[in-house]
């Protein structure tokens, strides 16, 4: 990647390198999910995947924390190469966070508890830092007066801003975003997207699997169009959305604007 | 745009439902179709006809009513000596005791509307009403000369009681209204209402008793009319002499024990309490019938010498590995020192050793494994927690191992309903963690695991439970090594657990499967180990989904301990269909075994319905499909 473009439009500068993909393969029995996938993300960047539903662009970012394995290629993240080793696969994926379509949150533990179990058995942490630690997450997310509740009592966007305050409070160094908005109701997209915004002012490095163009297009340092597996073209959002050169790219561009 | 809506500021009432009366709720609700009609008619005249005949059973002057009442002791703990039994009448005041205080803790029961109460009332007074007038009531030539009033005067009597029922369910249920909604009844009331009333039923209420005439003077007492040759007679007593008092210092005191946690709640201790009464709960059966009803003959140099020694060297040595274990730097270390430790469990099976220190090496040898998953901050709680598992198992190992002082006929220290309770309550403790294990075990990715635990439960479901049971009592002895015998009590628990755990195993595997793939992925996402996502997320989701399945198993282990006769256990169902129908001595009951029967039905009933509906209230606290 060019130097140039480590200025960021969110105003903070890009780093080193952190995920590292080169060349990844994935199958789903006949199926090929990723057909060679090649792809570095730099600390403080936030990449958005964009594509047509099937493309992979969620299969990739979950092979990312090993979610789901790749069957060839090799992924680097943070220095530590994903093998099967689960030592190595719990350490990184307690360096990544991941926030889901469907939200996942335990729907058994409050939302503080729910925050804070990963970091006292993970992190081990003692639980008043980890209490506090949550609801000062809580509060950045905007609901620390929902602390007591069930993921049940709250909205879907509310949910997901609990998810994101979970993924935080193991203090990662990546986010992943797997369409973190697609089961939201319209009037609550927005209040997720704030956060998302805010976090990427704060210099997180993230990627994020979206079809909120809007969003790409303010926040993203870099898009990525995947399809039939792979990535047909990436660029600035001011690149791709004014001047996109792929065929493909242009005709799903056309589809969804 | 927003102001140009204007939204009305005060919304409609909805109109009040038209009042129906009861001509029209019978329209409605019975004879709405032809069909449904006929339906109303022949199902009412059944229920008319078998209440009818049950109270005409139930009434027959030839009923031996005596024979349940005589013989209660015997049916609810067989021949627990006479001295002794203030063991008992602890055992269940302290039950009563800690059952009220955990209402109060809990904030069990809370309001109910005087509408309900009323309606209950109405349903009572309806069939109390139906029995005076439909119920065959002795009279004239067929009333026992020494019968009391009430059996012949039982039609009135059964009226007014009727009436009075249906009236004050009538001025309760027409209490409606915005009054009503702030005269809520506790339900605590209720049943503290329901204990005076059970109290004055016994201290009042007569009760037949098998009597003797001799010299024209009734005797009552069992120990005096045995071998007074003389014609048997049925007279009416208060409720056995023995139990009017002890049920009403119960009652005393379980009230007591309801209003002082009553007072105590919040006042910034109930954390601690809860706590207490968590752990009292959990000691509370195997101490109540390992000590306090067993009454050990501890023989305390042998204590010393193997359990205490073993309980020290354990608990020193076993913290020490814990602490390692959970550093965090330890990592993969720890599991390997884990995992020689169990190799040295199983080889502790072929060294001459007290069989508690095999148990104790097995234990630090899981604990172990798991401290580095439950370490870290916890790792002081963790260490307590096996402190406390090995302080569990030399203690109750070493009662276990002790003589029962109480001096009774059997085997067993206990018979009947006692019986009964402990051999259900133990075979449900001990096969939930078997059958969750199992059920882990049928789902995990390891083939040998789960190969095992599905032959495992694939075997032991396909045979019937009273075949295991004859195996356990006629295979067992022969199959164990020389010198190692187990109870027969013992025998019949392990047989019910084994059989249970399947069953439990196949119940938690459906709601294990019930989770969202989403749930293990986020848990995982997160860092958490296998382990940790089974402790954290899946198991405590999985069993809260399938608590009507655990329940059904647990009261159908009730149930099945009656099949325990089979192996010559003094069960209740035992009791009240050998023995008691075979009494001659000190007064006949020969072939009285219509009466008990009804009487073991209407117990084990009441500790089901108890049972099933417990868990409707577990289902509603934690919100079972409302996700």
């Amino acid at each position: 990647m060019d130097n140039e473009q480590s200025e960021k439009r969110t105003g903070t500068t890009l780093g080193d390198p952190i995920v590292i993909t080169e060349d990844v393969k994935k199958w789903f029995g006949d199926f090929q999910a990723l057909k060679g996938v090649t792809a570095t993300v730099r600390e403080r960047e936030v990449v958005v995947i964009i594509g047509p539903s099937g493309s992979g662009k969620s299969t990739y970012i979950r092979c990312i924390n090993r979610l789901e394995a790749h069957q060839e290629g090799t992924i680097i993240v943070d220095g530590i190469e994903l093998t099967n080793d689960i030592k190595n696969i719990e350490k990184i994926r307690s360096e990544v966070g991941m926030v889901f379509q469907q939200f996942n949150l335990f729907p058994h533990l409050t939302v503080l508890d729910n925050i804070t179990l990963a970091p006292q058995w993970v992190r081990k942490e003692p639980k008043e830092e980890a209490e506090q630690f949550g609801m000062g997450l809580l509060e950045r997310v905007g609901i620390p007066e929902q602390a007591d509740k069930y993921p049940g009592q709250l909205s879907g966007g509310q949910q997901q801003r609990v998810a994101i305050a979970r993924s935080l409070a193991m203090k990662p160094r990546i986010m992943l975003f797997d369409e973190p908005t697609s089961a939201l109701d319209p009037e609550m997209i927005k209040e997720v997207l704030d956060v998302m915004k805010e976090l990427a002012l704060d210099g997180m490095t993230m990627m994020v699997v979206t079809h909120e163009m809007g969003f790409a297009r303010e926040v993203a340092d870099r898009v990525m169009f995947f399809d039939y597996g792979t990535i047909v073209e990436e660029g600035t959002p001011e690149h791709f959305f004014t001047n996109p050169q792929h065929d493909r790219t242009k005709l799903f561009l056309s589809q969804i604007l | 745009m927003a102001d140009a809506i204007v939204l009305p500021d005060d919304l409609e009432q909805a109109p009040e439902p038209p009042p129906k009366g009861a001509g029209i709720w019978l329209r409605d609700n019975m004879f709405s179709t032809p069909a449904s009609g006929v339906m109303s008619v022949v199902s009412v005249g059944l229920v008319l006809v078998a209440y009818r005949g049950l109270l005409g059973f139930l009434f027959n002057p030839a009923r031996r009513w005596d024979a349940v009442t005589f013989n209660m002791k015997l049916l609810m703990v067989q021949a627990y000596p006479q001295d002794e039994m203030w063991r008992v009448w602890l055992t269940v005041g302290i039950i009563f005791a800690l059952l009220a205080a955990s209402f109060a803790i809990w904030r069990i029961g809370g309001n109910t509307e005087p509408r309900i109460v009323g309606k209950v009332l109405m349903a009572m007074g309806t069939f109390f009403v139906l029995g005076g007038l439909l119920g065959p009531f002795t009279s004239g030539s067929d009333v026992p000369d020494n019968a009391p009033a009430w059996i012949s005067e039982g039609r009135i009597w059964w009226l007014a009681i009727g009436a009075l029922l249906l009236l004050g369910g009538y001025a309760l249920r027409a209490f409606t209204g915005e009054r009503a909604k702030e005269a809520m009844i506790p339900i605590m009331g209720l049943i503290m209402l329901g204990m005076v009333i059970g109290v004055a039923i016994i201290w009042l209420v007569d009760v037949p008793v098998p009597g003797k005439i001799v010299d024209g003077e009734v005797i009552t007492s069992g120990a005096e009319a045995a071998g007074v040759r003389a014609p048997q007679v049925k007279v009416f007593r208060p409720v056995s002499e023995t139990t009017t008092l002890p049920w009403t210092v119960i009652a005393l005191v379980s009230a007591l024990s309801y209003i002082v946690f009553r007072l105590l709640r919040g006042r910034g201790l109930d954390e601690v309490i809860k706590k207490t009464f968590t752990t009292l709960w959990v000691l509370a059966f195997p101490v109540l019938v390992l000590v306090l009803l067993r009454k050990p003959t501890w023989d305390w140099g042998e204590g010393a010498r193997v359990y205490l020694a073993g309980f020290i060297v354990f608990a020193v040595l076993g913290s020490v590995l814990l602490w390692w274990s959970a550093k965090p730097n330890v990592g993969e270390v720890a599991r390997v020192v884990a995992a020689f430790v169990l190799v040295l469990a199983f080889a502790s099976l072929f060294i001459q050793m007290p069989f508690v220190w095999r148990f104790m090496l097995f234990a630090i040898g899981i604990f172990a494994l798991a401290a580095p998953s439950f370490g870290g901050d916890g790792s002081k709680g963790f260490i307590g927690v096996w402190v406390g598992t090995v302080t569990l198992i030399a203690f109750f190992s070493f009662t276990i191992n002790t003589v029962s002082g109480v001096d009774v006929p059997g085997s067993f220290f206990l018979g009947g309903l006692s019986l009964t309770i402990v051999l259900a309550f133990t075979s449900i403790v001990l096969s939930l963690p078997l059958g969750i294990i199992l059920a882990l075990g049928r789902t995990s990715t390891m083939p040998i695991f789960r190969l095992l635990s599905t032959v495992y439960i694939e075997i032991v479901r396909g045979v019937p439970l009273i075949t295991w049971l004859l195996i356990a009592f006629l295979m067992l002895p022969v199959a164990l090594p020389e010198g190692i015998e187990i109870g027969s009590v013992l025998r019949a628990i392990g047989a019910m657990t084994f059989f249970s755990a399947a069953y439990l195993a196949e119940n938690v595997r459906g709601g294990l499967q019930s989770i969202q793939v989403g749930q293990r992925e986020a848990s995982r996402a997160l860092g958490m180990s296998t382990i940790q996502t089974i402790v954290f997320i899946t198991l405590p989701q999985a069993l809260r989904a399938v608590i009507p399945a655990l329940v059904g198993q647990v009261i159908a282990i009730f149930k099945d301990t009656s099949l325990v006769t089979i192996v010559g256990l003094f069960d209740f169902l035992h009791i009240a269909r050998q023995i008691i129908p075979a009494q001659s001595q000190p007064f006949s009951f020969l072939g009285s075994v219509k009466e008990t029967l009804i009487f073991t039905a209407l117990i084990y009933w009441l500790f089901t319905f108890t049972f099933s509906r417990i868990s409707l209230r577990l289902e509603k606290k934690l919100g079972v499909g409302e996700r």
